[in-house]
C-alpha cells in the first residue's frame, strides 16, 4: 500500500493533485508506523505528511501561480 | 571560454529534438541505473535484522533504566527531552529559524504589495466575481471552499485543539509530545480559516500572540538548561520533582520542556502559516485587511472574486461595476 502511495505521489504530474496524493500517502506511511509499534513517529508522521507539507504546498502552489499571471 | 560554445549549442540541439537518439539513450541509462539500485536495495534489506530485534545496546539499555531514572512510561520522550534533550534543543531553534525566515520574507514582499496596491489609489470596492471564470483552481483558498469543507473544519477545530493540547501535555506517559501537541494545536487554528471564518482566524492567529508564545517556548526550553546548569551543574539537569510514574505531573523537567516545545512549535508553524494565508489572501482580494471581509461576506463567490483581485489593483476601471 505504502509502495503503491509512493508511486502514485510521482506519477502524478499536477502539483496540486501532487499535494493531495502526497497527504494520502503520508496517512498510510503513519498507518504503517503505527503498526510497526513507533507511535511517536506515527503520531510526528500524521500532522507534518499528512497535513503541514500539503498545506504549505498548496498554499505555496497559490502564492505561485497568482504571481506567474 | 572557447571550449564551452560547442557543448553548449550541442545541448542545444538535443533539447529540439526530444524524441530522438538522445531520448532512447536516456531511458536506457536510466533502465540501467533503476535496476541497479533496485538490485541494491533488495541485497540491502536482505541484510537487516528481523523486525523487532535491534542490535543497538543503548535501544535496551534505556528500556530498562528510563522508566526508573525518570519516572516517564514514554521513553521516546526520555530520550527526546532528556538522554538527547540538547538535540531536541537544536531542532526547536531550526523551526524556529525557519519560521522567522518566512515572516521576514514574506513580510517584506507582503509591505512592498500593500504599499503598491495604496499608491494605485486604493482598490476598488467589492471583488465582482461575475466575470471572472472560476479557473478550476479549487482549493487554492480554502475561504472558497464548499460547505462539506467548512462544515468538517468548524465542527474538527474545537476537536483537533484539544487533542493537541492533550498530546503536547501527555508525553511523559503516551506517545507524542510537544512538538506533536503543537503542531495540532497549529493546525486547529488553520482549520478556523478553512471553516471561512477569516476574521476569528486573524484574532485566533493574530502576530501579537503567536510571536510572543514561539519565542517563550524557544527561550524557556534554554531557560529550564541553564536552571539545570545553576541547579546541578549540568546542561538540562533535572530540578523538577520527579512525580509518580504515569502521573502527569511525572518525569520532572521532560514534562515541562514538552509543554514549552509545544508552545513554540504552535506558535511557530501558526506565524507560519498565518504568513502564507495573508499572501494568499492579499492576492486574492488586492487589499490588505479590509479586502478580507468582503471576500467573507461574499461566502463562496469570494474564489471566483478574489482571482481578479490582483490585477484589480493594477487597473482599477476594469472589474468595478
Amino acid at each position: 500500500m505504502v509502495a503503491l502511495g509512493a508511486t502514485a505521489v510521482v506519477a502524478s504530474r499536477d502539483p496540486r493533485r501532487q499535494a493531495a496524493v502526497v497527504s494520502i500517502y503520508g496517512m498510510l506511511l503513519a498507518v504503517l508506523f503505527f503498526t510497526l509499534g513507533a507511535p511517536d513517529v506515527g503520531l510526528s508522521q500524521l500532522v507534518v505528511g499528512t497535513v503541514l507539507v500539503p498545506a504549505l504546498v498548496v498554499l505555496a502552489l497559490a502564492k505561485v501561480q497568482h504571481s506567474s499571471r | 571560454m572557447r571550449t564551452g560554445e560547442p557543448h553548449f549549442a550541442a545541448r542545444k540541439r538535443t533539447q529540439r529534438t526530444p524524441g530522438g537518439p538522445s531520448g532512447a539513450v536516456a531511458r536506457g541509462v536510466f533502465i540501467v541505473g533503476a535496476a541497479a539500485l533496485g538490485a541494491a536495495l533488495v541485497a540491502a534489506s536482505a541484510g537487516l535484522p528481523a523486525f523487532g530485534h535491534f542490535h543497538g545496546r543503548y535501544g535496551v539499555m534505556l528500556n530498562l533504566v528510563a522508566v526508573a531514572q525518570r519516572h516517564v512510561t514514554d521513553v521516546v520522550s526520555a530520550v527526546n527531552f532528556d538522554y538527547r534533550g540538547i538535540d531536541t534543543l537544536g531542532e526547536e531553534f531550526i523551526l524556529f529559524a525557519a519560521s522567522s525566515g518566512v515572516v521576514l520574507i514574506l513580510r517584506e514582499v507582503r509591505g512592498n504589495r500593500q504599499a503598491e496596491v495604496t499608491a494605485a489609489g486604493r482598490a476598488p470596492g467589492p471583488p465582482s466575481g461575475a466575470g471572472e471564470p472560476s479557473r478550476s483552481r479549487g482549493g487554492r483558498d480554502g475561504s472558497g471552499g464548499g460547505d462539506a469543507v467548512r462544515g468538517a473544519a468548524l465542527l474538527s477545530a474545537p476537536l483537533v485543539l484539544a487533542v493537541g493540547v492533550e498530546v503536547a501535555t501527555h508525553g511523559q506517559v503516551d506517545p507524542g509530545g510537544g512538538f506533536q501537541g503543537g503542531a495540532l494545536i497549529a493546525t486547529a487554528v488553520v482549520m478556523v480559516y478553512l471553516s471561512g471564518e477569516v476574521t476569528r482566524f486573524r484574532r485566533a492567529a493574530r502576530p501579537g500572540l503567536s510571536e510572543p508564545l514561539e519565542a517563550l517556548g524557544a527561550g524557556a526550553f534554554v531557560v529550564v538548561g541553564l536552571a539545570g546548569v545553576l541547579g546541578a551543574g549540568l546542561f538540562l539537569a533535572n530540578l523538577v520533582p520527579l512525580g509518580p510514574v504515569g502521573a502527569i505531573d511525572s518525569g520532572g523537567t521532560i514534562a515541562v520542556l514538552n509543554a514549552v516545545v509545544g508552545l513554540e512549535v504552535a506558535g511557530g508553524l501558526t506565524v507560519t502559516a498565518v504568513e502564507y494565508v495573508e499572501q494568499s489572501l492579499l492576492a486574492g482580494s488586492g487589499g490588505g485587511a479590509q479586502g478580507s471581509e468582503g471576500r467573507d461576506a461574499e461566502g463562496r463567490d469570494g474564489s471566483g472574486g478574489g482571482d481578479a483581485g490582483g490585477s484589480e489593483g493594477d487597473t482599477p476601471g476594469e472589474s468595478s461595476p
